[in-house]
């Protein structure tokens, strides 16, 4: 058995007396896609979001790649970013920088953060947009953009930093169906290709299809896991069964 | 109302622009150099007032607000009268620039974190994703975005600076309120001169405003997500 | 510089509140009237309440006390430096608080004007009951920004002789050769003078958001 990519050891974030995750445990090995689904407030989002620190989790040990952080104990500002270094992360509203062209919104982070030359990344940029199906917008503003089309172009940001991992927070939640579509067949590309995925997602054929597993959270716990189609058909906990049926009668 | 003007004719009014008019080029070289000097010590403030060095904020805060809470009017003449007494005796124009960047730095640091501020949360959480450092994530998301947003408030403010160098004459600047006292006190024509001061200002700032406000409207109107 | 110095110094402190009092109720009750004529149907009456808005706030508060110091007083009744100062700050609030007034009125949601005309109010009622009340309350909070910046503002009253904290300042620091504490005193004087009213402004928000339903 191979040690899993990542590694999350009682991993917990409070806010005040509010504890959102009480402890959770949860391996992913390399190449492996999940799928996080789950009622709203069940910590789906705030998982993802101390995975990269995004939010700082209050205890807990995250391990992912060579880099190990205990929370509180050793997560300086270097180690985070380290451990930041194989995380890639794509929001629910995008978030690109809409003063910046669309090239520059994916070559700026590589020649600041990685420390290659404008030329370099503008080349690695313009090859992600085409395998995103983009070439013609690079000269264009996110404004410009339809959302499908930010998020793809959001999506290959990401990847511009060559992260091992991919963690997507709703990727498809703020865009219409026929333009979620255009984002999903791109996150279907990457699976095949071989990159590990975390998805928080509502997109239960998504997570069907694709996914190699399928974790059901809830009041920040996980209550079940396991194989996506052995899941999403027949859940076997209680609460599990309720959520899915409510999925479903929608 | 003709009691009030004592009979004044055009030509006399004419002979009084020449002097408003070394007074009014103070005014304006003061309001200059204050915004120059000012507005960046805003931004600097802006940015020391998160500082996560105690010290350093509470310092910041000090200054803010004195710079704010404290009368223009009141910090010019501490610069003028007050600091003598600690051994430094500065000149009308140094001291005006000292207490007027003082208050213009405090307010405009307001103006500048509201505008920080008003940056979507999401782009600072996705350069942190994308690891960009603090002072990447600043320099190249945050500030620009920022910028436009505090623009159109910091030139209203400038409207504002200029109108507030009139105050100046109370440190014994020569600028052109106090030139309009001077004809006032000679020619004891005090409402014309400082009525005709009155119109230096508004045919200054009437165009200023609208200026300012054709802008707010472009770049309240720029798409920007 | 001994506590008499100081407390010659606070004693211009009423003056400075009453000023400022005076100022923004006369402001308060004059820019209603001002802000009906700036929203006014008729073109005239609007395009005059717009020029008068834009005059009044172009010219530094400094130049109009002395215009009115130097204007009213050589004219018609001996005005002393109170009354030039409460007609100039009276009518630059009034002229400023119209279009606070004028904010609160757009800020109203549409909303609750298309439930007035469902409702079949009358027009008189629908101003008076609906818009009326909460142009007031969405204005409160400006209104307390702006009441701050108008007790900073009356210290410009010492320049035409008015007994106010700032002058009182002058003339300690003149007496006294100690302008660094006189004016550290003054400072801070203002400063403490405006904490209640910042407070007040910053919870007004607050507060009145809890009591206003949405």
């Amino acid at each position: 058995m191979t040690t899993p990519i990542i590694s999350l050891q009682n991993l917990s974030k409070c806010y005040g007396d509010h504890r959102v995750l009480p402890g959770i445990n949860l391996d992913i090995e390399e190449g492996e896609v999940v799928a996080v689904i789950g009622p709203s407030g069940s910590g789906k989002s705030t998982l993802l979001r101390c995975l990269n620190y995004i939010e700082h989790p209050t205890s807990g040990v995250i391990r992912v790649g060579q880099t190990r952080i205990e929370v509180g104990r050793d997560d300086s500002v270097r180690r985070v970013r380290e451990l930041r270094r194989n995380l890639g992360m794509v929001f629910q509203s995008f978030n690109l920088f809409p003063h910046m062209t669309v090239l520059r919104n994916i070559s700026l982070p590589q020649v600041r953060v990685l420390g290659v030359s404008e030329k370099e990344a503008e080349q690695v940029a313009r090859k992600l947009l085409e395998r995103v199906g983009l070439s013609d917008k690079a000269a264009q503003y996110p404004a410009k953009c339809s959302g499908g089309q930010q998020q793809r172009i959001a999506i290959a940001r990401a990847l511009a930093l060559g992260p091992k991992v991919m963690l997507f927070d709703e990727p498809t939640s703020a865009l219409d169906p026929e333009l979620g579509l255009e984002v999903l067949s791109v996150m279907r590309e990457l699976a095949e290709g071989g990159m590990t995925m975390l998805v928080v997602t509502h997109e239960m054929r998504f997570a069907e299809s694709v996914s190699d597993r399928v974790v059901i959270m809830a009041d920040g716990e996980i209550i079940e896991q396991g194989k996506s189609a052995d899941i999403i058909r027949a859940p076997q906990s209680e609460r599990g069964r309720r959520f899915l049926k409510a999925v479903n009668d929608r | 109302m003709t009691k009030l003007w004592m009979g004044t004719e055009w030509g006399m009014i004419l002979s009084w622009l020449p002097m408003l008019w070394d007074g009014l080029v103070i005014n304006l070289q003061l309001t200059f150099i204050t915004l120059v000097l000012g507005v960046p010590l805003g931004l600097l403030w802006a940015v020391t007032v998160r500082s996560r060095s105690r010290a350093i904020r509470y310092v910041t805060l000090v200054f803010v607000e004195i710079g704010r809470g404290a009368p223009a009017l009141v910090l010019l003449q501490f610069m003028y009268f007050g600091l003598p007494q600690g051994g430094l005796v500065l000149s009308s124009f140094t001291s005006a620039i000292l207490g007027l960047v003082w208050s213009t730095g405090a307010y405009t640091s307001e103006i500048i974190r509201g505008g920080l501020e008003a940056v979507p949360l999401g782009q600072s959480e996705a350069s942190t994703a994308l690891n960009l450092s603090a002072a990447d994530t600043f320099r190249y998301v945050i500030l620009p975005q920022g910028f436009w947003v505090a623009l159109p408030p910091l030139l209203g403010f400038a409207i504002l600076v200029f109108q507030s160098t009139a105050l100046c004459f109370a440190i014994s600047l020569p600028e052109v309120l106090a030139q309009a006292n001077d004809i006032g006190a000679t020619t004891f024509r005090y409402f014309p001169a400082y009525t005709v001061t009155g119109i230096i200002f508004a045919a200054i700032c009437i165009p200023a405003s609208i200026l300012v406000g054709w802008i707010e409207h472009r770049v309240a109107t720029r798409s920007r997500t | 510089m001994t506590w008499d110095h100081v407390f010659l110094i606070i004693s211009g402190i009423p003056r400075t509140i009453i000023v400022t009092v005076l100022s923004l109720a006369v402001g308060m009750l004059l820019g209603f009237p001002i802000m009906l004529m700036r929203i006014a149907p008729l073109s005239p009456v609007r395009v005059a309440a717009t020029v008068l808005i834009a005059v009044v706030r172009s010219v530094p508060p400094v130049v109009w006390v002395f215009m009115v110091f130097f204007g009213v007083g050589a004219d018609v009744v001996d005005v002393s430096p109170f009354t030039a100062a409460v007609i100039s700050f009276g009518l630059i609030s009034a002229v400023n608080m119209a279009e606070i007034y004028r904010g609160g009125l757009i800020a109203i949601p549409l909303g609750h004007h298309e439930a007035a005309i469902a409702l079949n109010l009358s027009r008189w009622h629908h101003f008076r009951d609906v818009t009326l009340p909460q142009m007031f309350v969405v204005s409160l909070p400006a209104i307390a920004t702006y009441a701050v910046g108008l007790l900073k503002d009356t210290s410009i009253a010492s320049t035409i002789g008015l007994q106010e904290l700032s002058f009182q300042g002058r003339y300690v620091t003149d007496m006294t050769y100690k302008g660094f504490e006189a004016l550290v005193v003054v400072g801070a004087c203002y400063i403490v003078i405006s904490l209640p009213i910042a407070w007040l402004s910053r919870n007004l928000g607050e507060m009145l958001k809890r009591r206003v339903a949405r």
